[in-house]
């Protein structure tokens, strides 16, 4: 039921946006609190890492929905290796996109003359890619549609 | 899709809702803002002059006339002849509406007709009996402050000293009837051709003649202008005549600064200090603290702009004053209250950008800290006065040197100076600095 549309699209986007909450809302929330970003203010720096993770957050909307409406059509029923390809590179896609998020907030602190020490580096990578290849990993493994659900990584 | 899936999907909606508000709800949260201040920035700003100035105005115009000014009419045309006859024409183009009043004074204050003002440029309005004898100056600074209006300009011409308890008498009564009134006073020095006895003097009497072709060697005449900063710009700024150099003009406000900005950044140290969005329209930055160090240094700029003519603040004497508001779980300060361990570290300036380093000792118990602080120059030596002022001025004025100088016209300056910074409190910037604490 829950691999069935539109129920699988529904819950993919709900279970999305809760990891968007988690990190957007939650760890970043946190970061507020304890983050140093010189003489750049801690708000400007958090709004600007919220957008970048909304924008990581959409994009992982949007793939996930691709895969569960390509996953539908019989051309990748009949041909599970062209369905691992595609999740594949969907993923890898999504894996790049999380290191092209920590990439543009590396040159926005260049850009400002500030920088952040390594462990909120690390902090802000991981929510990146909790909201991105993860996200993806995560609506993929549990509401893939029935003819590719073990397409998804670690899937038996 | 079946109903049965329709009620779960709306159970799990209204949880993730109510989890998504608390979190905002959260995030929201604006803890510096509970300690507020007055904002204004008005002990510090001048109103703009433009807006500041009367459509009319009444100009008391008093002329010493004791004996010692008649050797400036002895000369014919007379530089100070001739700023008699122009400030009348060119007091007259600054207001709409001027009225203007003219008075002698020596021994006593007599109001005299524009004719006989006119008649200012002969010898003999310099020897009327029962007025020749003395300048008291005072008794025109007590009619100034028993008369003084918004709208009302006073001036006053004169050769100044006749000895030094006269400068001391004269501050004094400065300070109490004009700055506690919020007078201001600008300070126009004069040279002028000079053939006569000079009586301000600490020796007798003795007779002095200026040389036609040096102007160094011509007297100084002093003109005191009282009213309000705006006013007295306004009135200086119409007198052009050749005659007058406006480099020899200083202004006394009660206030100094039209303009300020502040900025406030955190040097590179390894304290775990963070800045947070802050209110720099308002002078508001917040920080968040969470380090046991005791103090925390913080770089700031201060963008400054001046009125102009007053002397020049010395920006390696400026000192600051803070008081401090704070909120903790338990209890917060009502009142501000006056914070001593606040510290300059190091100042320079350049033309109108003053930076400096400030060390603020922080409390040890986590609360939300506002300070307040103010920069303003020492009441001592926060200004450096022109050299004109040195220049005209003498501790000793005789017949064998500076016998064209004022008796010790720099320290009436200086004092008048040191008055009104005392009086007026002068500040040029302020802001507030917040600093939540948690550690």
């Amino acid at each position: 039921m829950m691999r069935e549309p539109p129920l699988n699209y529904i819950l993919s986007i709900v279970i999305i946006a809760s990891i968007w909450m988690i990190t957007s809302l939650g760890i970043f929330s946190w970061l507020e609190e304890n983050i140093d970003v010189g003489n750049l203010p801690v708000e400007d720096f958090i709004s600007y890492i919220r957008i970048l993770i909304s924008l990581g957050g959409l994009l992982s909307i949007i793939t996930s929905i691709i895969w569960l409406y390509l996953g539908e059509k019989p051309i990748y029923a009949v041909n599970i290796p062209k369905a691992k390809k595609l999740w594949l590179a969907m993923f890898l896609a999504q894996v790049a996109e999380s290191f092209l998020l920590t990439l543009i907030l590396l040159i926005y602190l260049v850009i400002k003359g500030e920088k952040i020490n390594f462990i909120d580096h690390l902090i802000i990578y991981l929510s990146f890619a909790l909201q991105t290849f993860f996200a993806f990993w995560l609506v993929t493994f549990f509401f893939s549609p029935t003819n590719v659900k073990y397409v998804p990584l670690f899937k038996k | 899709m079946s109903i049965n899936n329709l009620n779960i999907l709306n159970q799990k909606s209204k949880k993730y809702l109510i989890f998504l508000l608390t979190l905002i709800l959260l995030s929201c949260s604006k803890k510096f803002d509970k300690i507020e201040w007055d904002y204004s920035t008005s002990e510090i700003l001048i109103p703009k002059i433009s807006t500041d100035i009367n459509d009319s105005i009444e100009i008391f115009l008093f002329i010493d006339a004791t004996l010692s000014m008649k050797g400036f009419v002895n000369v014919p045309n007379s530089i100070y002849s001739s700023f008699l006859e122009e400030f009348e024409a060119n007091a007259q183009t600054g207001w709409k509406n001027v009225k203007l009043n003219f008075f002698k004074f020596g021994t006593k204050i007599k109001k005299i007709t524009r004719e006989q003002f006119r008649q200012a440029k002969n010898p003999s309005f310099y020897e009327e009996p029962g007025i020749y004898e003395k300048t008291n100056i005072d008794s025109v600074i007590d009619f100034i402050s028993n008369n003084y209006k918004p709208n009302h300009i006073y001036v006053l011409v004169s050769d100044f000293f006749q000895n030094e308890a006269d400068i001391n008498l004269l501050n004094l009564k400065i300070k109490q009837n004009c700055f506690t009134k919020n007078i201001s006073i600008g300070i126009l020095g004069l040279k002028s051709e000079f053939n006569g006895l000079v009586y301000d003097a600490k020796v007798p009497p003795y007779y002095y003649h200026s040389k036609t072709d040096d102007p160094n060697s011509y007297r100084n005449v002093i003109a005191l202008i009282f009213s309000n900063e705006s006013n007295i710009i306004n009135l200086i700024d119409k007198l052009n005549s050749p005659y007058i150099n406006k480099n020899y003009f200083i202004l006394i406000p009660s206030k100094i600064i039209t303009n300020f900005t502040t900025n406030v950044s955190k040097p590179k140290e390894k304290i775990k200090l963070s800045l947070r969005a802050s209110k720099k329209e308002l002078n508001i930055y917040n920080f968040n603290l969470r380090d046991k160090t005791k103090s925390i240094n913080l770089n700031i700029e201060l963008y400054i702009h001046t009125i102009p003519y007053i002397p020049q603040i010395n920006y390696n004497k400026i000192n600051i004053q803070c008081f401090y508001k704070y909120l903790t779980k338990q209890k917060s300060s009502k009142d501000s209250i006056p914070y001593n361990n606040v510290y300059l570290k190091q100042i320079s300036a350049e033309q109108n950008i003053i930076k400096t380093t400030i060390i603020i000792d922080i409390p040890e118990e986590n609360a939300i800290y506002s300070f307040l602080i103010y920069f303003q120059p020492s009441p001592i030596d926060g200004f450096i006065l022109p050299n004109w002022v040195y220049e005209f001025s003498s501790d000793n004025p005789n017949p064998l040197k500076d016998q064209n100088k004022t008796l010790n016209f720099d320290k009436f300056v200086i004092n008048l100076v040191r008055s009104a910074s005392v009086t007026f409190n002068f500040k040029i910037a302020k802001l507030y600095i917040n600093i939540k604490k948690e550690v």
